[in-house]
This record gives C-alpha cells, sequence and structure tokens, in this order.
C-alpha cells in the first residue's frame, strides 16, 4: 500500500467517529469540536469533506436556524437535497454555509404544489410564528411547515426549535420539535436538551413522543391552522409543566438519597476520635 | 508536547459530549490517538464500577486500582482476574492502606447509610505518595427512578518538603446519574453529570513525626469531607437547578414570556425615569 493509500483508509476510519462525536455534540458548540477534532487528528481543517459532512448532519439533526437578508430557512433531514435545501413555500432551492448558518444562494425551481394545501400551510406557517413570538427565545428559534401528497391523500410536516446559546457562560439548551399529521392524526416528538460545563459537564436529555387525534377541514384553513397550533401548544406546555413538576420532587425522590449533608448526629465526623478507635480495633 | 495538545483536545471534547456515554465517548477518541489512550483514561471521570473477590465482597475498580484489565481489591490486595508481575503499594504503603479504609468505612456510613467505598495507594517517583479515596451509592429503583447514582472520585497528592511540612493537594470529582425510564408526563428524562473542584492545603507534622500514619488519614479524611460536602450542596443549585434554568429561558411556560417583557419594560420606564 503506497502513501496516498493508507491516508485514505485513516481517513475513513476517522470518519466514523468524527460523524459520532459532531451528531452527538450540543448545538451551540459544533465548531469548536470540530477545531479540536482537527487539532487531534493532524493535517487537516474544518473545510475538509469529512468535517463538514458531518457539520451537515449536525446541523439538520438539530433544526439549524440559517439566516439570509431578508428570509431565514431551518436545515432538516425532510427538506435536505444533495448539496441545497428545498423551501417549498417560495419554490425556490438553497445552498448554505454550514459554518457560519448563511444562505449563500437562492434559485427558483418548480415545486409540485396544491392551493388548498398551500392556504393551510400558510395559514400554520403563521400561527407558528406567533407560537414561537409567545412562548419561545427569540435569540434563535424557528419553524418550517412542508407538506406532500395531495388533497385526498396529504402529510404535513411541521418542525419548532429554539436554541439558548451562552458559551462565555458555559451553558448551551435546545428544545426541538417535529410533528406530522393527516386528515386524522397529528404524531410529535420532542427533544429538550440541557448542558451545563463551568467546573465539570452536567447534562439533560429528555425526550417524548405525542399522538392526537385531529379532524382537517381543508376548506377552513384558518381554523384548522389555529386548532393544530393549538394542540401542539397544549402538548408542550403539559410536557413543560410536567417538567417543572419532576424537577421540584427531586429533593426528596433523588438528592435525600444519595448523600447526607451531614451525619445524623448532627456534627460533622470527629477524624481524631476515629481515627484512633478504628486503628486499634484493627490491630486486634 | 505534541501529546498534551491532542489529549487536551480529547479532554476539551468530552466535556461537550453526553456524560451518559461516556466509556463510548473515550472509546472514540482514543482511537483516534491510539498512542496516549492510555494517558486519557486515566484522566477521564466515570461512574465508578464494582467488583469481587472469590468470596463475594465487593470492592470498587477504578483507574488507580486497575493494572491491565484486572483490579486489586482493597481487602485482600489481590487482582481479579489474578494477573502476574502486576503492581502493588508498597509494604509500608499496604499497612497505611488498610487503616484509612477501616477510617474512611466509617465516613462512609456517617454520611451515606450504604453504599461501598474504596481508598487505594501507591507510591510515586517523587518519593511521595497518591491515594484515591472512592465511593459509589446507588440509588434504589423507586418512585419512578430507574437508575440513580453518585460516584466520588477523590484524589490526594501527598508531598513533603523534606522537614516537616506535608502538602496535600486533592482533586475531587462527583459523578451524578439519574435516569427515568418513562414518566407519563416527561416520557424518558435523564441528567447525568460531573462536577470537579481541587484543593490544596499544607500542615506541619506531628513533632517527632508520631503517628504519621494517623495524622495523615486524618488531614486527608478532612480535606475529603469538606471538599465532598461542598459538592453535595452544588448538588440542587448546579447539577439540576442549572439544566432546569436552561430549559425554562429556552421556552417559557403561558404567559410567563409576556409577563417578563412587562417586567422588563417597567425596570426600563423606571430607570428613566429615575435614573
Amino acid at each position: 500500500m503506497n502513501q496516498g493509500e493508507e491516508e485514505v483508509t485513516e481517513l475513513q476510519q476517522y470518519e466514523k467517529v468524527v460523524k459520532y462525536i459532531v451528531k452527538n455534540t450540543p448545538f451551540g458548540q459544533a465548531n469548536l469540536v470540530i477545531k479540536d477534532l482537527c487539532k487531534i487528528i493532524g493535517n487537516i481543517n474544518p473545510q475538509h469533506p469529512i468535517m463538514l459532512q458531518a457539520l451537515r448532519d449536525h446541523n439538520e439533526e438539530h433544526l439549524a436556524l440559517i439566516k439570509g437578508q431578508n428570509t431565514q430557512i431551518l436545515t432538516s433531514v425532510l427538506n435536505s437535497q444533495e448539496d441545497f435545501y428545498v423551501d417549498q413555500k417560495n419554490n425556490e432551492t438553497i445552498q448554505v454555509d454550514h459554518e457560519k448558518l448563511e444562505i449563500i444562494s437562492r434559485s427558483q425551481v418548480e415545486l409540485p404544489s396544491d392551493p388548498e394545501l398551500n392556504t393551510l400551510r400558510d395559514a400554520l406557517e403563521q400561527q407558528l410564528n406567533l407560537y414561537l413570538s409567545q412562548q419561545f427565545n427569540d435569540k434563535v428559534c424557528g419553524a418550517y411547515v412542508m407538506y406532500q401528497g395531495d388533497v385526498s391523500d396529504f402529510t404535513f410536516y411541521l418542525g419548532i426549535t429554539a436554541k439558548t446559546i451562552n458559551l462565555p457562560n458555559f451553558f448551551c439548551g435546545s428544545w426541538i420539535s417535529t410533528w406530522e399529521f393527516t386528515k386524522t392524526q397529528l404524531k410529535g416528538d420532542l427533544r429538550v436538551q440541557a448542558h451545563y460545563y463551568e467546573d465539570g459537564n452536567v447534562q439533560l436529555k429528555n425526550v417524548n413522543t405525542f399522538s392526537e387525534g385531529i379532524n382537517v377541514d381543508l376548506s377552513a384553513a384558518s381554523e384548522s391552522a389555529k386548532q393544530i397550533v393549538h394542540t401542539i401548544s397544549k402538548l408542550e406546555n403539559k410536557h413543560q409543566s410536567g417538567m417543572d413538576n419532576l424537577y421540584n420532587s427531586m429533593p426528596d425522590i433523588f438528592f435525600k438519597a444519595m448523600r447526607r449533608p451531614l451525619p445524623i448526629t448532627g456534627t460533622k465526623m470527629n477524624w481524631n476520635e476515629n481515627v484512633h478507635k478504628l486503628v486499634a480495633n484493627l490491630k486486634q | 508536547m505534541e501529546s498534551k495538545e491532542k489529549i487536551l483536545s480529547c479532554l476539551n471534547i468530552l466535556k461537550r459530549l453526553p456524560p451518559t456515554q461516556i466509556q463510548k465517548n473515550a472509546t472514540a477518541l482514543a482511537s483516534l490517538i491510539p498512542d496516549y489512550a492510555e494517558e486519557l483514561y486515566q484522566k477521564i471521570d466515570k461512574p465508578l464500577d464494582i467488583g469481587q473477590d472469590e468470596k463475594g465482597n465487593q470492592f470498587i475498580q477504578s483507574e488507580f486500582n486497575r493494572d491491565g484489565d484486572s483490579f486489586r481489591s482493597h481487602l485482600t490486595n489481590q487482582y481479579y482476574p489474578s494477573i502476574d508481575d502486576a503492581v502493588y503499594p508498597s509494604e509500608a504503603l499496604r499497612k497505611l492502606e488498610l487503616k484509612a479504609n477501616a477510617v474512611f468505612e466509617e465516613y462512609r456510613r456517617l454520611y451515606y447509610e450504604g453504599g461501598l467505598s474504596s481508598c487505594y495507594f501507591w507510591d510515586k517517583e517523587d518519593g511521595g505518595f497518591a491515594t484515591a479515596w472512592l465511593i459509589r451509592k446507588n440509588v434504589e429503583k423507586s418512585k419512578g427512578i430507574e437508575d440513580g447514582s453518585w460516584s466520588s472520585i477523590n484524589v490526594i497528592d501527598i508531598k513533603t518538603d523534606g522537614k516537616s511540612k506535608w502538602t496535600y493537594k486533592i482533586t475531587t470529582s462527583v459523578v451524578l446519574e439519574m435516569n427515568i425510564i418513562q414518566n407519563q408526563d416527561v416520557g424518558k428524562f435523564n441528567i447525568t453529570g460531573t462536577l470537579t473542584k481541587q484543593k490544596e492545603e499544607s500542615y506541619d507534622a506531628p513533632a517527632g513525626n508520631k503517628d504519621l500514619e494517623l495524622f495523615h488519614i486524618m488531614k486527608i479524611g478532612t480535606l475529603v469531607e469538606d471538599v465532598e460536602s461542598y459538592l453535595r450542596s452544588q448538588l440542587d443549585s448546579v447539577y439540576f437547578g442549572k439544566t432546569k434554568d436552561i430549559v425554562f429561558q429556552t421556552r417559557f411556560n403561558e404567559g410567563e414570556k409576556h409577563f417578563i417583557q412587562q417586567r422588563q419594560g417597567l425596570a426600563g420606564e423606571f430607570k428613566q425615569k429615575y435614573g
């Protein structure tokens, strides 16, 4: 095997590890992790195809928000094509810079569409943006709505996300929920993550699934959209208050069983006394 | 040194990856730097494992009592599985180790009311010695908790100036895991994490080095107690409170965002008016 071939094989081995590591990195820290991976592997930079692909997967997994001059898009597995993303509403394909989270270019494209489904999609987008403004952190939040099929057999896909990224204070968090509905059924997956890493590494990972019967009336798009987003917000509110209750009960169900703040005597251990007593016992 | 930088980068990455997968994460990173894998593993904090001797007596398995794939018991001073040519503490240090374990067990009883503890000592090249005082405590499967555990890893480095001063440097890491498999309101919920703290103290040895062994145990024990108690007090606010804060500033309860913005608006007005 010559030098060139050896290098290729080594990189292929690294690729699997790189993908795993970047995929599991909390959102907001991927660029830093990639920099460190380059230092470890050596002779590679963040623009190498392996790194860029890992970053792209990471962004799609986390519904990364990509901004343009007067538009924005969420990257997801759903709207991802070979090297661009599809914006169904604006009939565009969009190329993005995954490192800077910026839109590089947009092109017009002809996409299959249905006027009734378009109306529902637009109504949903409006309701989702309202929901985002009411309950999510403004700085990094967004939603998407897409559909497949026609009026007789459709599936809508919704994504909602908000991120907290505060690297100077060593913490990050993300709320990512993806939903799909047909005429009669709404299903959702929620991922909540939090990471705090001053003097350590503490992470919350919480996943939940939802399922609810609905009835979509395409002729009343505005009303249908309101109902669907209302259902979603109701389910997410219930989840969040469940988290609140769980956190409040932790002292009782968890901390108490771990380690006492002080021995039952109410005073710290008397080392002097114990050392002499116990070591004397040992000798026997 | 190149190896130091690579290991540092690995440790940086480990701080960001989910601690629930610490072993998998460590193995993945070690595969990128196979020559320094051993060194990397020694620097990692993870939940402590438990081993048993031939009689079924338990002891803690850690990097500090490991040789190859075997671990030394603090009770029998033997490796399991048994190996030839392994590393043992010197006779004097083994005597100290026995005494320390007896005393540390009392500490564990007083504060943990259960669990398992082990102390391991080893000689160092600079003439000093070091020790790891370890505790593993599990929370029983109850009240919806599937797994819960606390692992304390107290590593103390002991040096003397050759005269009468002894310096003790402690690094304590507490690794906590709390796992809820299925809760009807929140689904699968897991908080896992490590917090680390360091402290250093120096003391003059007792006159004539009388009962020097007991002196070491007392000083080390007091340090362990101080740092563990401090980290215990951080349990609520840091381990758990912080993760809650992060979530609740990402998504607000109904009406809360509006309320906060109103309050901020009022504060701004107040500031403008009264400076």
